[in-house]
């Protein structure tokens, strides 16, 4: 089935199907060159090389949830067939503009989490320039609700850091 | 609320091994991509965010990006002796100072400002060409003399620090050196473990000289207030005076040949090394100005200084010899008189 398919350079393992289980105990199903950019699944499907049939492998990825994989897998997909052509830095940048783009903050922060487990670099780079990006000229209080951090100094102990840097504070935007 | 978030959250995470993940990407991943502000800005967030953000690389990396000439080994080992080491050093050295502070007789009391003992200042110096570096600098002065005026020469007379910046051919080229060209003027005292910025960023003056050769001359500086006690005084406010020269090199491109610093009274008279530390030592200690818009408050400081300046010299003139001011403004018209008549009678012996 291999041979005659011309349209896609990866087509042996594209076409291969895995199994991936997220916590919340979904089981979805991914080409293998996708599953393959996840490092959990890379060494489990590596420990279980001897499994001649890769549809019956399901792999186990307990910290990522099935909403949150969803919305990587097709990402991951994307991106791989934009790396496999010889296209510009440009087009990479604007196809991961575009997805970073309507990202709510929580989920921001999920894809980190999940892009960190994963250990997909390239997302995590992105997402942490996105992240840096929209904390950058804000206000204390954004960034503590930004990130949902409860404040834990007193008024006393955060005037007190305030005052040390007041440099830092002229050029906030409005929140 | 706390519990629900997915970045600093510690207890939403099933597996262990990913609890302790997130900080370390804020740290190393989010963190340095931020500039001084935002990383400053963050610490204030939670006790927390204010350890990961007070990390001293990251607080060392902003400086040395910020003014390369930070990162030499000397200068090093001064920040680090700093009390937050990196980041009290960026505080200091980003504001300039701008009173002095009530509460300084406190301060200079653990340190007496007391020339006689070892003191030093080292300046850190930087200059940028359209934001991008072309020259540090890092000097450090020791003797303070009481009869000689304060003075840091950055370079050796025979010295020239080669850039690659084309040398302006026109007016208009003139015009826009005064936009391309920032510097940076860090005064640090390592025994007290303060720093201040002494430039206005923009040059206030950007002017062209001839002799000797062609050189492009620029003022830095600073207008410091000495204020209260001090009114009418020649010290009520004093100006850090940093000038540039450039030479143009026969390719068409500028050398640097001098870089300095000097301290003048309302009068603009040269203050001692003794006078000058004393007042540097004031500044360190006292308020410190906004970092926004320095560039037109360094300018507005120094137009309204040569204003008063101009001012306190024109009235002792004339309260202190108004006779012999306006003498010597007879002697000037009646000169110019003599310079018209002959140029008169020259031309009209060549024509009739």
């Amino acid at each position: 089935m291999a041979s005659s398919s011309s349209s896609s350079s990866c087509s042996s393992s594209s076409e291969k199907k895995i199994t991936l289980k997220s916590s919340d105990g979904e089981a979805l199903n991914v080409e293998k060159n996708v599953a393959l950019e996840f490092e959990p699944a890379k060494g489990f499907l590596e420990d279980n090389s001897e499994e001649a049939d890769d549809e019956a492998i399901v792999v186990p990825l307990p910290n990522v949830s099935a909403a949150v994989l969803s919305e990587l897998i097709p990402y991951v997909k994307q991106r791989l067939e934009l790396s496999a052509k010889p296209v510009q830095k440009k087009l990479i940048k604007a196809f991961d503009d575009q997805f970073t783009r309507h990202l709510s903050d929580d989920k921001l922060g999920e894809l980190m989490l999940a892009a960190n487990y994963l250990g997909v670099n390239y997302l995590l780079d992105v997402l942490c320039d996105v992240t840096a990006d929209r904390i950058k000229n804000k206000s204390v209080e954004y960034v503590r609700e930004f990130l949902g951090i409860q404040n834990d100094f007193t008024p006393e102990e955060e005037a007190e850091l305030r005052a040390q840097c007041p440099w830092a504070f002229e050029g906030v935007d409005q929140d | 609320m706390d519990m629900d978030s997915p970045w600093l959250s510690n207890t939403n995470i099933s597996s262990n091994s990913i609890s302790t993940v997130h900080p370390d990407i804020m740290e190393t991943h989010i963190f340095k991509l931020l500039d001084a502000s935002a990383l400053a800005s963050a610490s204030c967030v939670s006790s927390q965010l204010y350890s990961l953000a007070s990390d001293e690389t990251l607080w060392t990396n902003i400086c040395n990006s910020t003014w390369p000439s930070t990162d030499t080994p000397r200068i090093r080992h001064v920040i680090s002796s700093f009390p937050k080491g990196p980041r009290s050093f960026f505080s200091d050295s980003v504001t300039n100072p701008d009173t002095i502070s009530t509460t300084t007789t406190n301060s200079s009391s653990s340190f007496p400002v007391n020339p006689d003992c070892t003191s030093r200042l080292i300046s850190a110096v930087d200059i940028y060409y359209q934001k991008r570096h072309v020259f540090s600098k890092v000097v450090e002065t020791e003797s303070f003399s009481n009869s000689s005026p304060f003075r840091v020469e950055l370079l050796d007379p025979e010295d020239t620090v080669p850039t690659r910046i084309p040398h302006p051919v026109d007016e208009r080229m003139m015009l826009e050196l005064g936009d391309r060209f920032t510097l940076s003027w860090i005064l640090i005292d390592p025994i007290r473990r303060r720093a201040m910025n002494l430039s206005s960023y923009k040059p206030v003056i950007v002017e062209r000289r001839w002799l000797p050769g062609e050189q492009v001359h620029m003022r830095y500086g600073w207008v410091f207030y000495l204020g209260l006690g001090k009114e009418g005084s020649a010290t009520e406010y004093v100006k850090f005076g940093i000038s540039v020269t450039w030479e143009e090199c026969q390719c068409g491109v500028m050398h640097v040949t001098g870089v300095s610093l000097d301290l003048e009274d309302m009068y603009g008279d040269h203050l001692s090394g003794k006078e000058s530390l004393a007042i540097i030592q004031k500044g360190m200690a006292g308020n410190r100005g906004s970092v926004k818009g320095r560039e037109e408050e360094g300018r507005r400081r120094y137009e309204e200084y040569m204003e008063m300046r101009r001012e306190r010299i024109l009235s002792v003139i004339s309260i202190k010899e108004p006779e012999r001011f306006h003498h010597s403004l007879y002697v000037y018209g009646a000169f110019r008189l003599f310079i018209f008549a002959t140029l008169g009678l020259l031309l009209f012996r060549r024509f009739f």
